[in-house]
């Protein structure tokens, strides 16, 4: 080699380490700017849905706490009026009964808002509660059985709460089954959710695209929260079947 | 003891005043009932308590500083005479059950129809318990299995075949005419069926009878 070729081959060499130094540089940082990305996102899904969970739980407290003393106060104001007869009694019944109308509505509002059971009992008794409540209201049978549940912190149990609620939500209005099978169970440091249906099932890519999947959605961002894997399994005609793993600290 | 005749003397606590103000019109051309003090909280309902010594307490169960388990739980220990409501606003089964073993008497929804509310102030002065007729399967569960005794007679065969039927029927929600469909006799006679199981049940209503049959293994769910 003489001493041409030498100077151009290791022009060649520099030139080529200095592009790979580069490209190596921007990889790394594409990378590192996703990966900051996808914190950030998850921070701040995390917020809103804690946020959206608090302002549930104030609205449902006043709902609770506020507005029904005062409505059976005027039940009370109304049922103490004396010495009335024909329409006007009948004018102070209807009305006390308008009121307990609006007490009722009062209740289921709250209700769904925030379950008072699953702020004082904990997440199996609000979904027990759930299900006897969607049982009256749909057609839909769901059996629902959990071993070896671990406490949760309220947080935790708001969300494992929230996605059971969403996969019995999604299996009425979407899947036609006529069965809904919940399990949920601790597993060494997991908790498992395991859920299955005998519906239509959906074309899950499909569903991505055309962002229908809200619900579907919803249950991936719950999952990410908690730190989880979310594995969807169905096929038209073949039902839909979750499994949720969530990991569980200390 | 209360005196025969005498009015029942009661004193209500609940952190609102709206609430306290319409309680208060309810009652106040009621004979019979004396309204002798109002409580904001647990602590003055202690604190009135131990200044009237009234025969019947009614208190909400949230309140400010004190609540009305812990009020309860005080009054209880301090003046067993003194017969105790637990007032929830809606069917707070938890919260309820906390109240009745407390040492509460018996408990109302908020929301109850004023002759509900004189009926359990009078069945409570008795000391006999009061269940609110609002009260749905789950709780009359909870409390049958709760630490929640009151002194109901044992039932020991005193009931019929066709009554046990009838009391089953009757923890099933069904009504006189439900029942007397089902078993193919007359309203008539299962209203005097009802009437007896009430007298042998030592019940002010139906709720009563179900945690009855519930406790003492009659219907099992």
């Amino acid at each position: 080699m003489d001493t041409k070729e030498t100077t151009a081959y290791h022009a060649v060499l520099i030139a080529a380490a200095v592009i790979g130094t580069i490209i190596a540089y921007f990889i790394i940082s594409i990378i590192r700017q996703q990966r900051k990305h996808r914190r950030l996102y998850k921070a701040k899904i995390e917020a809103e849905i804690t946020t959206l969970e608090k302002e549930r739980a104030r609205v449902a407290a006043d709902l609770h706490d506020e507005l029904g003393p005062t409505l059976s106060a005027a039940k009370f104001k109304l049922g103490s009026i004396e010495g009335v007869t024909g329409e006007d009694e009948k004018m102070i019944t209807d009305a006390i009964k308008y009121i307990d109308t609006i007490l009722q509505q009062v209740r289921h509002i709250a209700n769904d808002l925030m379950p008072n059971t699953l702020l004082r009992n904990g997440p199996i008794s609000a979904i027990e509660e759930f299900i006897d409540h969607m049982t009256g209201n749909s057609s839909l049978k769901i059996s629902f059985h959990h071993t070896n549940i671990p406490g949760l912190p309220q947080s935790q149990a708001v969300h494992v709460y929230r996605i059971i609620q969403e996969i019995i939500h999604n299996t009425v209005k979407h899947a036609g089954a006529r069965e809904l099978k919940i399990e949920l169970y601790g597993n060494k440091n997991k908790l498992i959710i395991a859920t299955a249906d005998d519906g239509k099932g959906f074309n899950y890519n499909t569903m991505h695209k055309e962002n229908n999947g809200l619900g579907l959605s919803n249950l991936r961002s719950r999952t990410d929260i908690l730190s989880g894997q979310i594995l969807v399994s169905s096929r038209p005609g073949k039902g839909t079947q979750f499994t949720i793993e969530i990991p569980l600290f200390g | 003891m209360k005196i025969p005749y005498a009015p029942v003397k009661i004193i209500l606590a609940d952190d609102h005043e709206i609430f306290r103000d319409g309680f208060h019109s309810l009652l106040k051309n009621q004979t019979g009932i004396m309204l002798l003090a109002e409580a904001a909280n647990g602590q003055q309902l202690v604190t009135l308590t131990e200044k009237h010594l009234p025969d019947v307490v009614l208190t909400d169960i949230k309140m400010p500083l004190m609540d009305g388990i812990e009020a309860t739980r005080i009054i209880t220990a301090k003046y067993p005479q003194v017969a105790i409501i637990a007032l929830s606003m809606f069917n707070d089964d938890k919260l309820i059950i906390d109240m009745l073993e407390a040492g509460a008497k018996g408990y109302l929804l908020k929301n109850a129809h004023k002759t509900e509310i004189i009926d359990a102030i009078n069945t409570v002065s008795q000391h006999k318990p009061y269940y609110c007729s609002a009260t749905g399967i789950k709780l009359a569960q909870l409390i049958a299995n709760s630490r929640f005794n009151p002194n109901n007679p044992s039932p020991k065969n005193k009931f019929t075949g066709k009554e046990k039927e009838i009391i089953c029927l009757i923890c099933q929600q069904f009504s006189n005419k439900e029942i007397s469909a089902a078993l193919h006799l007359s309203i008539r006679t299962i209203e005097g069926y009802r009437e007896r199981i009430l007298q042998k049940t030592n019940a002010r209503n139906t709720a009563g009878i179900v945690i009855y049959a519930i406790k003492y293994n009659i219907y099992t769910t």
